[in-house]
């Protein structure tokens, strides 16, 4: 009973825990508008068209 | 927008498939026919819905930093839960959709609904609009499942998958319409097997969206046109206007 | 015989039943980022380098942790949460140590995360090692990693390929109705037509 809830809870924690990490990370600074280009031709997104 | 609105926008306006291109890859995989295209979505309305019920109840405890992950905890719980319904319930369905069930996780759709909507909006209108999205994307598949069914088969069925009445029904076949001209001839011999493959799928999203791009174009063409003449009849008139003035002009010199 | 059969995968992976064309998984970025050769190169390198370790990641999580404890129930939400915290870890790792890996490569893992191919894949070693009664832990790695990487060049050879044909079409005169997604999804078509012949090599 309690192993899935300490695998799912475990790799929960880990995610967030690289999550928050990455984000603490800037993006070098020459890259900024190459991610935005990237992220919003490379998939027909719902968040990239509500951004506009 | 009036909740009427806001159900509706799904279907045609909005339609996940047809004008976002979201969810591209159910489209293909699993829409050789009709049925398994009309259990996917079915599938996708109960995940989308659930998981806008849910994160808009959740919406305020959940820090701004790490919503992302909380989304996508939330939604494959939920295709975890719909999963398990399926093998138990419709064993056909699911061996017959395979990898692209668990791969509802990863349909654009759920999370950007999930972004751009039920976490700005009130548990009501996020059930609404995962409800009126969720049909728009069967739509979808359903438009794209019965293109290619009858042109692969000639005809379509009904109850192999879905676990529905004792033995599988034709609920159409073309020969219905040919055996009153030709009674001997079955057109369902001569079906275009490829359109049941993976080339098929292909062609066929193509041609729908070729459709709608034409419908598209040519309303945009309209529009371009009454542009064009609206702007042509405003300079005729600021052209005669100066015309005029430059006529007054002169009468006023000439005095 | 070890040899054989990784050859087989990878050969079966990347040509025969060719993730793109045959699977459908991945349509997103195909028909999103061939718009360019160069973005289509980083898109399929992230795309491989993430496989390969996630693939590796998951079937051992699968394997050592989840069948053994039986709960193969939660392989879903456990796989999508080991290959979204991959993404985010790999990227932070590269915005550190290369910028001009990052301006290459590292913009397109974010998208991997919701990329169906990567999940796929992981779902994908789980059924057909279980189909081929592989019994010990190292061979059915050996399955997982030999698919992964595989899948991961037919998913670089078909963008690549597509991208390039992509740069053509958009010199040519093509009727309104069918400009972007309607002829690219036609020539995909014919694409996999093409690939639908090479099903008897094995």
């Amino acid at each position: 009973m309690w192993i899935p809830i300490v695998v799912i809870g475990g790799l929960v924690l880990v995610y967030i825990g690289t999550y928050y990490l990455n984000k603490k990370t800037p993006i070098p600074d020459e890259c900024k508008d190459v991610v935005d280009e990237a992220t919003c031709t490379a998939c027909h997104n719902f968040t990239c068209s509500y951004k506009k | 927008m009036t909740k009427k609105d806001n159900f509706l926008k799904g279907f045609f306006k909005e339609n996940p498939i047809f004008f976002y291109l979201l969810g591209m890859c159910p489209a293909l995989a699993v829409t050789a026919t009709f049925e398994t295209s009309l259990g996917m979505g079915l599938l996708v309305v109960f995940v989308l819905t659930s998981s806008n019920i849910v994160v808009s109840l959740v919406k305020k405890w959940i820090p701004h930093d790490v919503r992302t992950p909380a989304y996508i905890v939330i939604i494959a719980t939920f295709v975890t839960v719909v999963k398990m319904l399926t093998e138990a319930y419709a064993i056909n369905l699911f061996d017959a959709l395979g990898v692209f069930l668990p791969l509802i996780v990863v349909n654009c759709l759920i999370l950007g609904r999930a972004e751009a909507f039920a976490s700005k909006n009130t548990v009501i209108d996020s059930a609404i609009d995962g409800v009126g999205m969720g049909l728009g994307f069967t739509l979808g598949l359903v438009v794209i499942g019965i293109l290619r069914e009858l042109l692969s088969t000639g005809g379509i069925m009904f109850g192999v998958y879905l676990p529905i009445g004792d033995a599988p029904i034709t609920l159409f076949s073309l020969d219905m319409i040919i055996n009153l001209f030709a009674a001997d001839f079955h057109i369902t011999d001569y079906g275009l097997k490829v359109f049941g493959l993976a080339p098929g799928a292909f062609i066929a999203l193509g041609i729908i969206l070729a459709v709608f791009q034409f419908r598209k174009s040519r309303k945009d063409r309209k529009i371009a046109i009454a542009k064009m003449e609206f702007i042509a009849e405003k300079k005729r008139i600021a052209a005669e206007k100066k015309k005029l003035a430059a006529q007054k002009l002169a009468k006023a010199g000439g005095k | 015989m070890s040899f054989t059969l990784f050859a087989t995968a990878i050969i079966s992976a990347m040509l025969i039943n060719n993730v793109i064309l045959m699977q459908f998984l991945g349509i997103c970025p195909f028909l999103g980022v061939s718009k360019k050769s160069s973005a289509a190169i980083g898109m399929s390198a992230a795309v491989l380098f993430v496989m390969i370790i996630s693939s590796a990641i998951t079937y051992t999580l699968y394997d050592l942790v989840l069948y053994k404890y039986g709960i193969p129930y939660i392989s879903t939400i456990a796989f999508i949460l080991v290959i979204a915290s991959l993404v985010q870890f790999v990227e932070m790792f590269i915005k550190k140590t290369s910028k001009s890996l990052y301006k290459s490569l590292g913009i397109y893992l974010p998208l991997i995360t919701t990329n169906c191919a990567i999940l796929g894949v992981s779902e994908g070693n789980i059924t057909n090692i279980w189909v081929n009664h592989i019994g010990d832990y190292w061979g059915g790695l050996l399955i997982a990693l030999s698919t992964a990487v595989g899948t991961g060049l037919g998913f670089g050879l078909i963008i690549f390929a597509f991208s390039s044909i992509r740069e053509k079409l958009e010199a040519s005169d093509v009727p309104a109705a069918w400009k972007g997604v309607p002829i690219s999804l036609v020539v995909a078509g014919i694409m996999s037509l093409a690939f639908l012949g090479l099903a008897g090599i094995i």
